[in-house]
């Protein structure tokens, strides 16, 4: 085939049609990006919204905490005194990970307990469907975390690594406000 | 522009002649998986509803411009930007039914029932008429999921739309095993109906045309 035959020929305007819908498509999902796309702080904003059913002022803390089975991703310090963690733990089906929303809940400065825990994400998992707003209540108010959905072991062990992660985080908190 | 007539038809085949569940089997992943409560049925259907309007409408409007030889990738390009779309404006304002429907709604994408739609309907007819298809369409794959979801949420968790009913439920309904029985149920009962409504229309229809009943074989022989 000759330039002057491409040029001419059906191969040259697949080319051209297919390109132009991919860059019409991407200009325009680049613009709806720019106007939809949702923020860390307005992620951080819902999660706080449904636990308190409100939009509560929150700061963000630094931390590098990690134990053997989990690390602690961020911490926020509410307006109420509470602390808002998210905490992925390890060790889950096919060595995969579940990370958790939880609040630690304080009174008086004292630490009295994890609960409104809610799944942030996971990676490998494939039975998180059993995690529902029954089962999370069961997370309420423990000392360690040890529960175990029937079926879904390998999970179950993740979410207990990352809780029982952030209450070794809530340790050092305690710590730090009792020097 | 389309007449009435024609939305009527292109209507009654997108809801019952041609339903996209129950007629045609189509869509049977996001069908099974995502029917386990009325509601995420409905955010399935819609989600689907909207894609395939506005795909349906791009690929008529491009129908001419598009080789044959590229139409496959080209529909899927068109149907993707529309379903990344969808993704964010869900994310964006309704996170909740975003997130409960999980994996399934990128996979909208290979969706056979839009592509089906693209490839048969979209691809040979006008734009107007093409977007009324996938507003039918998806509104029958609505009804069908909406209903799935609604019997399973009754029978498996003892609620409709999330509201509590009563404590008994059979747990069988909420599994796997029990989305393909209801779906069989369900297809059997939709075609066992429709058969009977069609073939009672079509007896109408008849008298009307010649003044007596259609005869059968047998009689006609005598």
């Amino acid at each position: 085939m000759t330039v002057k035959e491409f040029f001419k020929s059906k191969t040259l305007r697949c080319i051209v049609v297919l390109l132009c819908i991919a860059l019409i498509s991407g200009g325009l999902l680049a613009v709806c990006n720019d106007l939809l796309s949702v923020s860390a702080e307005e992620r951080v904003q819902r999660t706080i919204k449904g636990i308190y059913g409100k939009t509560v002022g929150y700061r963000e803390i630094a931390t590098d905490y990690q134990s053997e089975v989990g690390t602690v991703d961020s911490v926020y310090l509410l307006e109420d005194g509470n602390y808002l963690v998210r905490a992925t733990g390890l060790k889950g089906y096919k060595q995969g990970s579940v990370s958790v929303w939880c609040v630690a809940y304080f009174e008086n400065g004292s630490f009295k307990g994890l609960g409104s825990v809610s799944i942030a994400a996971y990676d490998k998992q494939t039975l998180m469907s059993k995690w529902t707003g029954s089962v999370l209540a069961g997370y309420e108010g423990k000392e360690t975390f040890d529960v175990n959905v029937s079926g879904a072991t390998y999970s179950s062990t993740a979410i207990n690594n990352a809780l029982n992660t952030v209450l070794g985080y809530v340790g050092t908190l305690t710590e730090v406000q009792h020097d | 522009m389309i007449k009435p007539q024609e939305i009527r038809k292109i209507g009654v085949d997108g809801l019952l002649r041609n339903n996209p569940t129950f007629r045609l089997v189509l869509g049977t992943c996001p069908t099974l998986a995502l029917t386990t409560a009325a509601m995420n049925g409905i955010g399935m259907g819609l989600a689907v509803t909207f894609v395939l309007i506005f795909s349906n409408a791009i690929i008529s409007a491009l129908r001419k411009v598009i080789p044959n030889e590229v139409r496959i990738p080209a529909f899927v390009l068109i149907i993707a930007t529309f379903v990344t779309l969808l993704r964010m404006l869900l994310d964006k304002f309704i996170p909740s039914l975003y997130e409960s429907m999980g994996v399934y709604l990128p996979l909208i994408v290979v969706n056979c029932i839009i592509l089906g739609r693209a490839e048969s309907f979209a691809s040979k007819n006008p734009v107007v008429h093409s977007a009324f298809d996938g507003l039918f369409t998806g509104l029958g794959f609505t009804l069908a999921l909406t209903l799935m979801g609604a019997i399973r949420e009754i029978l498996g968790a003892g609620a409709i739309f999330g509201v509590t009913l009563w404590d008994f439920r059979i747990e069988f309904f909420s599994s796997s095993a029990g989305a393909f029985f209801v779906y069989g149920i369900s297809i059997a009962l939709f075609n066992f109906v429709y058969t009977k409504v069609e073939s009672r229309m079509h007896k109408r229809k008849f008298e009307k045309l010649y003044g007596h009943q259609e005869l059968t074989v047998q009689e006609e022989a005598k």
